[in-house]
Formats: C-alpha cells, structure tokens, sequence
C-alpha cells in the first residue's frame, strides 16, 4: 500500500465489526478452490493423459522436440545407419540421459516447455495424490526401452508421463519387457506387479499429444524455428480439427506464417479466420496487428 | 504477494509462467470475473479465457510489478466480449451483480456463509464503477495506483470512487443495522 493509500476497512479501525467480517469472507482463499482445480485440469494439464498426481515432464517435451531432430536426421541417410546399428542389439538399453543429451547436445533453440510443475500438479491432485521429486522419478526411468523405429515414431506423438514405464508405450519393446519382467521376478515381485508386466507386453498405441501441449510447443518454436512451430500447429489440426483451442491455434498460424514471410497464406488464413470465428476476442489483435 | 517472474525473453518457457501466474492469481481472476458479472455457469470458461488470453499476451507483457493490473484488465476485456456476445445471441443476460454471485460457495462455517452473504448484499448496492473500486482496494488489497492502472482512469477519479462507495457502504451497514434493532 502506498503511503497516500487510505487505510483499509478489512484493518478494522472505526469500521462495524460485521463490514470487517464480510470483507474477509468476500476475500476468503478457499471459496473457489474446487473451481480452480476444475480449470487447471482443462488449462494446465498438458495434460490429457496424464493421471492425477503426475505430470508431463520437460523430458516428454524434450522428446517431442527431438522428434524433429530425428526425422531430420533420418531424411539425411544417418537415420538409416543409426536404426540398423540399435537394430543389431535389441536388448541393449540407452539409459535415459542419453536420450536426454541428444538434443542438447544439438540444440540451437530455446530448452523446451516445462509442463506440470509441482505448485500446478498439487492444483491438479485434489484427490491428494502428492506429486514425486523429480530425483525418484528419473531414477524409475533410469532405463530406456531401445529407440527402434516405431519407438521413433512414437517418439513423434507421444508425450507420457514420467512414472509410466516407457515400454508401454513402444510396441517394439516388448523384449526389453521380458528382459525387465526377468528381473523383477527374481526381486520378488508379487502377482499384481506380474500382471501390469503381462499388460505391458501388449503393443498399446502412443496417446497422442493433449491439445495445449501441440501448443505450447508450437508458441515455444514460434520465434526460433517457425517451421517447426507450424508443423505442430497442422498437427493440432490433424489431430483436433474441431479441437477446444482451434481459434488459438489459427491465431498462432497466421503469426508463423507471417514469421515465415508467406503473407499471402496469412492474408488467406486471417481471413477464414474472421469467418469462422466472428465473436473470437483475437479479432481485435489481428486487427490491429499492423502485419495483417 | 510475491510477484512472478515473467519474462519477454523469446528463450524462457511461456507454460511455467502461465503456471505460476494461475497459481498466484486464479483466484483473483475468479473473484474479478464474478464482481464484474458474469454468471456462475460462465465462470469456468471465462476463467479459461482469461489465461488463454494471457498466454497469448505473456510475450508483449511490459508492466512488469503491475501483474494483477494487467490480468484485472483482461478480465474486464474478457467479460465484456462474453456479455456482448449473450447480448447478440439473444440468451437472458445476466447483467445483474445479485444474480452473479449467487452461486455455490466452497465455505464450510456459518458465519463465513453469512458473513460472505452479507458482503455481497453491500456490494449489490453499490453502482458498478464504485463497486471495482471498492473490490479491489478493500477485499484485493490492491494499491490505489495499481487500481487506476487496471480501470485507465486517473488516480484521482480511482480514490473519488472509493470514497463515495465507502460512503454509500457505511451507511448501508448503519440502516440495516438500525432495521435489526427496530425489530
């Protein structure tokens, strides 16, 4: 409060006690909490797939952002040769730093998105599901399926949660599975743990990538590497044509497309845009956005 | 309250910052949306909004240590838009502030309920532009100077507002004071 400031009523002074009382009530923390759980979970939770009390991980987010990598890669012939070479050990795990590196070890871009962070998963866990240090949760990771093509793939689409174990999601690990699945009998694993190791045999399809996740990444690529941002935003539209952030979505297109210098396709996309969402409150941005 | 970092830099994350402000300021988000009428029904989406709306801006943020400003004026953007928008698809517009905060509370004591119930009888009586100043400045604790930034108006009409909803509040509380002793 600035020295000018009148004081409070809330401070009490010649205010009646039952104005005091209301104001704090009027101010009271815990009046919306449910509400704010509710939204986070829509707004924050990258959230799609992941289970209360977990949380994408700046390494899922890292892997999408390696996917671009290692298409690149993969269209310049290395690909090929490093495929075949992972193809000839099938049972030989990379440990998960060593994905981890790869892209940093290339980068030239910004680190990529941080989602699910421990103040926000607490808002996300309203059932008290306690969010893990992130030490634990590298260490159940501390073994990475092989990268095999489909893994590559994978790698594409999915951003998982961290404490799911990564083979689930790749149908070509199920060796690496039996191998683990060895070990963990010998540790005395009851029959429980045996099904969900029987379960994790099953190829199951990568849950694709939740609608604000594509766009965050999209808004973290759009200065650097537009070209990538747009490949995520077509993917969001792939994925979701009818998807809750569509109107973002295209807002965050026509910027790349003007980034990229294709004014025309932003001219033309600005356009549907204004036809398809006529009450958007993004009109007035683009509107004044002197680009447009 | 401890301001959060937010950063134009191209190269820091947006989504932590999103973070830390729906933390920081959700709930305030959620109280201005309902003090500036729009329905309990609508609260979730416009709630949405709001930070859809920040995240769209966090890149061109400049008012930095004016945070609550800042979101306060998106809020009244956003309500706005939302009420022109009920208003064009002929649905029953509720531009009433009584109607607005009728919704379900989350507190659990008596006297808080009553308490909550009673502020919001005051604040119903109030004209909306004192009613923002009055909010802000007694239940959000805003500074006069953060207030005047939110609404655009000069600091002096910000302090005038307040003082003649101080006024118009006191004296409610007396009457209904002296309508409980007359009973």
């Amino acid at each position: 409060m600035s020295d000018e400031d009148p004081c409070r009523l809330k401070a009490g002074g010649d205010a009646p006690p039952e104005l005091v009382s209301a104001l704090r009530a009027l101010a009271h923390p815990g009046r919306d909490a449910e509400r704010l759980a509710r939204v986070a979970k829509t707004l924050g939770a990258a959230i799609g797939d992941a289970p209360p009390g977990t949380a994408v991980s700046k390494l899922g987010a890292m892997k999408t952002w390696l996917t671009s990598l290692v298409i690149a890669a993969t269209t310049l012939g290395l690909g090929y040769r490093w495929v075949s070479t992972r193809s000839a050990q099938p049972t030989a795990a990379v440990p998960v730093a060593e994905v981890a590196e790869l892209p940093v070890a290339l980068s030239v871009d910004a680190p990529p998105v941080a989602i699910g962070r421990p103040a926000l998963r607490a808002v996300l866990a309203p059932s008290g599901a306690k969010p893990e240090a992130a030490p634990a949760r590298r260490s159940k990771r501390g073994v990475q399926p092989e990268p095999t093509q489909s893994a590559i793939e994978a790698t594409r689409l999915d951003t998982p949660a961290l404490d799911r174990p990564q083979a689930q999601d790749v149908p070509g690990a199920s060796i690496t599975t039996d191998a683990r699945s060895t070990d963990m009998t010998a540790d005395g694993v009851d029959d429980q743990s045996s099904q969900r190791e029987a379960a994790d045999r099953r190829p199951v399809a990568p849950p694709p990538p939740s609608e604000l996740d594509l766009l965050l990444q999209a808004r973290e690529h759009l200065r650097s590497q537009p070209r990538i941002a747009l490949r995520l935003l077509d993917e969001h539209a792939a994925l979701y044509p009818k998807g809750q952030l569509g109107p973002e979505r295209e807002v965050l297109a026509i910027e790349v497309l003007k980034k990229l210098g294709r004014s025309a396709d932003a001219t033309h996309r600005s356009q549907r845009f204004r036809s398809g969402y006529p009450d958007s409150l993004y009109l007035r941005r683009l509107q004044s956005d002197p680009g447009d | 309250m401890t301001e959060p970092r937010l950063s134009r830099d191209a190269a820091t994350p947006l989504a932590p910052q999103l973070h830390d402000l729906f933390e920081l300021y959700g709930a305030f988000v959620c109280r201005s949306l309902r003090y500036l009428g729009v329905r309990e029904v609508d609260l979730d989406d416009m709630l949405q909004e709001v930070f859809l709306v920040v995240y769209q801006r966090l890149n061109d943020y400049q008012e930095r240590g004016r945070t609550r400003a800042w979101l306060y004026s998106i809020c009244t953007r956003v309500s706005l838009a939302h009420r022109r928008k009920l208003a064009r698809h002929r649905e029953n517009l509720t531009s009433d502030f009584d109607e607005a905060v009728q919704g379900p509370t989350q507190l659990t004591r008596v006297e808080d309920r009553e308490a909550l119930a009673f502020g919001n009888r005051l604040l119903a009586g109030l004209p909306p532009q004192q009613r923002e100043v009055f909010v802000l400045y007694e239940v959000e604790d805003m500074t006069m100077a953060e207030i005047a930034d939110a609404l655009r108006c000069p600091i002096q009409t910000a302090y005038s507002r307040l003082h003649k909803a101080r006024e118009r509040i006191l004296a409610e509380v007396e009457r209904i004071a002296a309508e409980i002793d007359h009973v």
